[in-house]
């Protein structure tokens, strides 16, 4: 961990050393201009976070139960829960905090490259609606999107920076891997056969981005320090922003506030 | 069908304006290619297309489906793989066929070159810039459509969850088919698979089969290639030929009634009307007077016919995905009505008589309106102008009607003779005016928002039993016993 910590300090003032002329480091780290065309990564030893809460403003609208009768296994294994499925365009916390709200950094990252991660992001088909209900993703990463449920599920999505898809998972198990290429904030997804079932992703080419959880709390970590402009998306709320400045090893705090009837 | 003949008129009105234009050269360099089929574009694509290829062109509100918005690069017809675009060659050849059950015509008019142009501009058109798709699918050559294959494809029909949009039948009444929508949130019908002469690229089984494969971009039908092996597609391809003709039987200008001795059915589903022909009549949108209906839900209409010496009966059937009113359509019509239909004669008919305005009649000519809905039942109706139907009291008519997966099969029966002077009777061997019409209340349509056929005529075929063919066997044998007659007397008078 120590020593990859060191490359990458190496890796992003590498450079300024050169250019000062100081020279020297250890002969490793002589091959590095061999990658020159590869952008530095981000330093974690100076690296920051934000993290932060999504208040929300006025009264909770009701969200109306989903009626899933015409579905009976995806029906009873709600009943069996005890719970009702709503429709999650607004969801209110518990703690007057607003969930599904996908948070992103919009500019302000230096030029640094970002690998895309190998572990695919995973899109359940439960119980007849998506989980999560709101999802990111980096471009070229995987998205996993599995049907947990004993009936025929088709996952449309309609991107309009990307190419959109429609396939169909009629069996229990089924698991398909897809990739957006492009950036894009939000891509909706769709099912057709249940017409009341929608995810939204967000597609970045950097991992600064997270969806505020069941305390409306997010974080996003292992930013460079600097100033950024932090956006909040909301699918019936619509997006804000905020600047934040990350200090070098700095944990920032911030509030998005919505709602507001 | 009106509508339909109408865009095919512009269209062909279209073709010769442009026709003037320097024919093509099969090598001309792409840019030049793409002016060409630019020019072609605007004349003949943009007033549904729209000019910058969004869908949204003068007539495309009046159109269901709504056309192509080629700016999203969602094409329904391809060789490609869900999330590819189309080759050239399935833009060809949608141009040249057009989209079979909708108002896009095909565009055999167009040369070779020119199409190739329209083409080239129709890929300029998409956002983000046209990416040449991977790979081309091919179908895998067809195994026999065996009573097994068929069965087989029946189960994964049903495995599948296909019906959850297209119906248990195979009518596009399936539990969810009131909420789809294409790419643009505008709803979309899921498709009838008994009519295979509507399906958008082509009914043959190598067609079914692709889209099976590659699913229609743009409209909520996924692609299987995933879910299915090669071998269960073809099952369910076979499933899928095996409910309906390719091809549109075609339509006879004389629904023939059948004389029955033995009293006329009164069910809809009396076993009597299996073996009793069925003619096909296609319905148009009423765009004659306002309120206009232009895009028409029931598309065509079955009619079988049965007379005795007292009472003619009909059986009409056609095809409905929704039991009008049905809350569950609300997203395609807030006003949800009574499904409806009606069989037109003339108030006053005799051979050789001038025919009424095919809509409604006229105050000189009179229709007489056999009408039914799903909520009164039958009532016999003079009209004399679209709208103006006033009650005939003599309760004749009767009525029974079904609706089961997505179809409507409904008998009117009543007497043959007429039921005060002047007035309509059923006489044999007559070509007698009928015309038919129809409302699907789910969708909105009622009044004159109604679907119309033209005229056509009904006959009362008089009976081919044992009787007739002993007559014509008589006539025969006596002009035989004759000639013979009368040969014998002429040699006898020659020898003599």
């Amino acid at each position: 961990m120590m020593a990859r910590a060191r490359l990458a300090v190496a890796a992003v003032l590498g450079g300024l050393l050169l250019a000062a002329g100081c020279g020297g480091g250890p002969p490793a780290e002589r091959e590095q201009p061999a990658q020159e065309e590869v952008a530095p990564v981000v330093d974690p030893a100076t690296a920051g976070r934000i993290s932060g809460e999504i208040r929300f403003q006025g009264s909770a609208p009701e969200m109306p139960v989903i009626r899933m009768d015409a579905e009976p296994p995806c029906q009873e294994e709600w009943e069996a829960a005890g719970e009702a499925p709503r429709e999650e365009k607004v969801v209110v916390n518990a703690n007057g905090t607003l969930r599904w709200v996908f948070v992103y950094v919009k500019e302000g990252l230096p030029e640094l490259s970002f690998p895309t991660p190998s572990e695919p992001v995973v899109l359940d088909q439960d119980r007849c609606r998506y989980f999560p209900h709101v999802l990111g993703v980096m471009t070229s990463q995987e998205i996993l999107i599995r049907n947990s449920d004993p009936l025929l599920h088709n996952i449309s999505a309609k991107p309009t920076n990307n190419r959109g898809f429609n396939f169909g998972q009629p069996r229990q198990g089924m698991e398909s891997t897809r990739t957006f290429s492009n950036p894009e904030i939000m891509v909706p997804l769709e099912c057709d056969v249940h017409g009341w079932m929608q995810a939204f992703i967000g597609v970045l080419p950097h991992p600064y981005f997270a969806v505020s959880d069941e305390q409306g709390r997010f974080e996003i970590e292992n930013l460079p320090p600097g100033d950024y402009l932090l956006e909040a998306w909301h699918e019936t709320y619509g997006t804000q922003t905020l600047r934040v400045t990350v200090e070098e090893k700095g944990s920032t705090e911030v509030e998005f506030s919505f709602g507001g009837s | 069908m009106v509508i339909l003949t109408l865009l095919a008129a512009a269209g062909a009105g279209y073709a010769l304006a442009g026709r003037a234009q320097a024919g093509p050269s099969e090598d001309s360099a792409p840019a030049a290619l793409r002016q060409q089929g630019q020019e072609i574009y605007q004349l003949r694509c943009a007033q549904c297309h729209g000019e910058e290829g969004r869908g949204d062109g003068p007539a495309a509100e009046f159109l269901l489906p709504r056309p192509r918005d080629f700016t999203q690069g969602q094409y329904k017809i391809r060789s490609t793989a869900s999330g590819e675009l189309p080759t050239d060659q399935d833009l060809l050849q949608v141009i040249s066929r057009g989209m079979p059950g909708t108002s896009m015509p095909g565009w055999d008019m167009l040369t070779q070159g020119e199409k190739q142009g329209v083409v080239e501009h129709i890929k300029s058109l998409v956002l983000g810039g046209w990416e040449e798709p991977s790979a081309v699918m091919r179908a895998s050559s067809r195994p026999s459509p065996s009573e097994q294959s068929i069965q087989r494809g029946r189960e994964l029909y049903e495995e599948n969850e296909c019906w959850k949009c297209h119906g248990q039948e195979g009518r596009g009444d399936g539990p969810s088919a009131p909420t789809l929508t294409d790419f643009n949130e505008v709803p979309i019908r899921a498709a009838n698979l008994t009519t295979g002469w509507t399906f958008r690229g082509g009914g043959s089984p190598q067609e079914v089969y692709m889209r099976l494969r590659t699913g229609l971009a743009g409209s909520p039908m996924p692609s299987f290639a995933e879910a299915l092996s090669e071998e269960e597609t073809w099952h369910l391809v076979n499933f899928v030929s095996s409910l309906g003709p390719a091809e549109a039987p075609e339509v006879q200008a004389v629904v023939r009634a059948r004389l029955l001795e033995a009293g006329l059915p009164s069910s809809p589903d009396d076993p009597a009307w299996e073996s009793v022909p069925s003619f096909r009549y296609p319905l148009g949108g009423q765009v004659i007077e306002d309120p206009r209906l232009f895009t028409p839900s029931v598309a065509e209409i079955w009619v079988q016919a049965l007379y005795d010496m007292q009472q003619i009966a009909f059986r009409v059937v056609w095809d409905d995905p929704s039991r009008s009113p049905d809350e569950a359509w609300i997203p395609w019509s807030e006003s949800q009505q009574a499904d409806g239909l009606a069989l037109q004669f003339p108030a006053d008919w005799a051979p050789g008589k001038e025919r009424p305005y095919f809509l409604g009649g006229s105050s000189r000519l009179p229709v007489v309106l056999w009408l039914w809905d799903a909520e009164r039942g039958a009532r016999e109706m003079v009209s004399r102008g679209l709208g103006t139907e006033s009650p005939l009291e003599d309760g004749l008519l009767e009525s029974q009607a079904v609706w089961e997966d997505g179809q409507w099969r409904v008998v009117l029966r009543r007497s043959r003779t007429a039921s005060r002077p002047g007035s309509l009777s059923f006489g044999e061997a007559q070509f007698i005016p009928i015309a038919f019409q129809a409302w699907d209340g789910s969708m909105g349509e009622g009044g004159k928002r109604r679907a119309a056929s033209g005229w056509y005529f009904l006959r009362l075929e008089e009976p081919l039993g044992g009787e007739a063919y002993l007559k014509v066997a008589a006539a025969v044998l006596g002009t035989l016993i004759l000639e013979i007659g009368v040969v014998r007397l002429a040699r006898r008078r020659a020898a003599g």
